[in-house]
């Protein structure tokens, strides 16, 4: 599998997660306000952030010297990491509500409607739906960005971003509805784990640590951050177990 | 104008940073690890700050979540 897999892994599921939340957004305006302005304002999107990514990308990737654009990226990448994973953990430990889509739905449509009556014009529609696809295109371009900047392979993670955008535009156009069976924070954990592995290995490389055999150091980084994740949430657990049994005693 | 900006530029931000405590914690073990670099070659310092890191992860996550346990102990509604 190599790093070409591990590449286009991490940047499927983690841009596989933000398409999902761009298509809630853009689905619940669609259906509260009709599907131009939100086309209008996704396609808007798309060009804004090809112009950022393309400039910014290029930038980037011809002055910085390599070393620093792989501590900074991998600094960067391990903040992501961290928060994701960290929100999984409280989900999971059921401290802190799942993500739900279908709320967000819900949001996003009672939001999208008032504004309308509000304003009588199809900005709202156009400018809900440009946000929402701008940001978290944002998120999915760094995802891409980050694992290209180490593996120096653009091609396969960004054939692992369109890849994960496209397959969640097509379900979201073949269910017409919130994606509500993608288990989120499932996804989360993994991406979580992913993302944190990889930012440490490449800020380590940035620094000058010389992994041993690549791939197998990326797998034990994996590891230690998959049992972190998993001591966290039997930690976060036993004490709500303990708790019921002695309310039930 | 500066006030979207700034709207714009805090959204981006949380991208990466919603609590600034850990994120600072994070940075500054990353900066321990280059430190190390410096003196010892090798995978060792690599490995150490993932060690470290992976501490952080179980240390963060206990703590905020025995917060957020307490809370709704002390107000169960």
């Amino acid at each position: 599998m190599g790093s070409a897999g591990w590449g286009f892994g991490a940047a499927f599921l983690g841009s596989a997660v933000e398409s999902v939340e761009a298509l809630t957004i853009v689905l619940a305006v669609g259906v509260t306000r009709g599907w131009r302005a939100p086309l209008q304002g996704t396609v808007a999107a798309l060009i804004v952030l090809a112009a950022v990514v393309l400039s910014l990308g290029q930038l980037l990737t011809t002055r910085v010297p390599q070393p620093v654009l792989r501590a900074v990226i991998g600094g960067l990448v391990l903040l992501f990491g961290l928060r994701w994973l960290h929100k999984a953990i409280l989900r999971s430990a059921g401290l802190v509500a799942l993500s739900d889509e279908n709320a967000r739905f819900a949001k996003t449509v009672q939001g999208a409607g008032m504004a309308a009556r509000l304003a009588g014009v199809d900005w709202p529609g156009f400018a809900v739906a440009f946000k929402g696809v701008f940001l978290e295109g944002l998120e999915v371009a760094f995802i891409v960005f980050a694992v290209a900047a180490s593996t120096g392979q653009l091609g396969v993670a960004g054939l692992g971003g369109l890849a994960a955008a496209v397959t969640v535009a097509t379900l979201g156009v073949v269910l017409r509805r919130p994606l509500t069976r993608v288990p989120e924070n499932t996804i989360k954990h993994a991406v979580g784990v992913l993302l944190a592995s990889l930012g440490t290995f490449w800020a380590g490389e940035g620094f000058g640590v010389h992994w041993p055999l690549d791939v197998v150091s990326l797998l034990v980084l994996v590891l230690l951050f998959l049992g972190a994740d998993r001591l966290s949430i039997a930690l976060l657990r036993a004490p709500a177990r303990s708790r019921a049994v002695s309310k039930a005693a | 104008m500066l006030r979207r900006l700034r709207s714009a530029a805090t959204e981006v931000l949380g991208l990466f940073v919603t609590d600034w405590l850990s994120a600072l914690l994070a940075l500054a073990i990353l900066a321990g690890g280059w430190a190390l670099t410096r003196a010892v070659s090798g995978a060792a310092p690599g490995f150490a700050m993932a060690a470290a890191l992976a501490l952080l992860v179980v240390g963060e996550a206990v703590l905020r979540g025995r917060r957020l346990s307490a809370a709704r102990v002390s107000d169960p509604d």
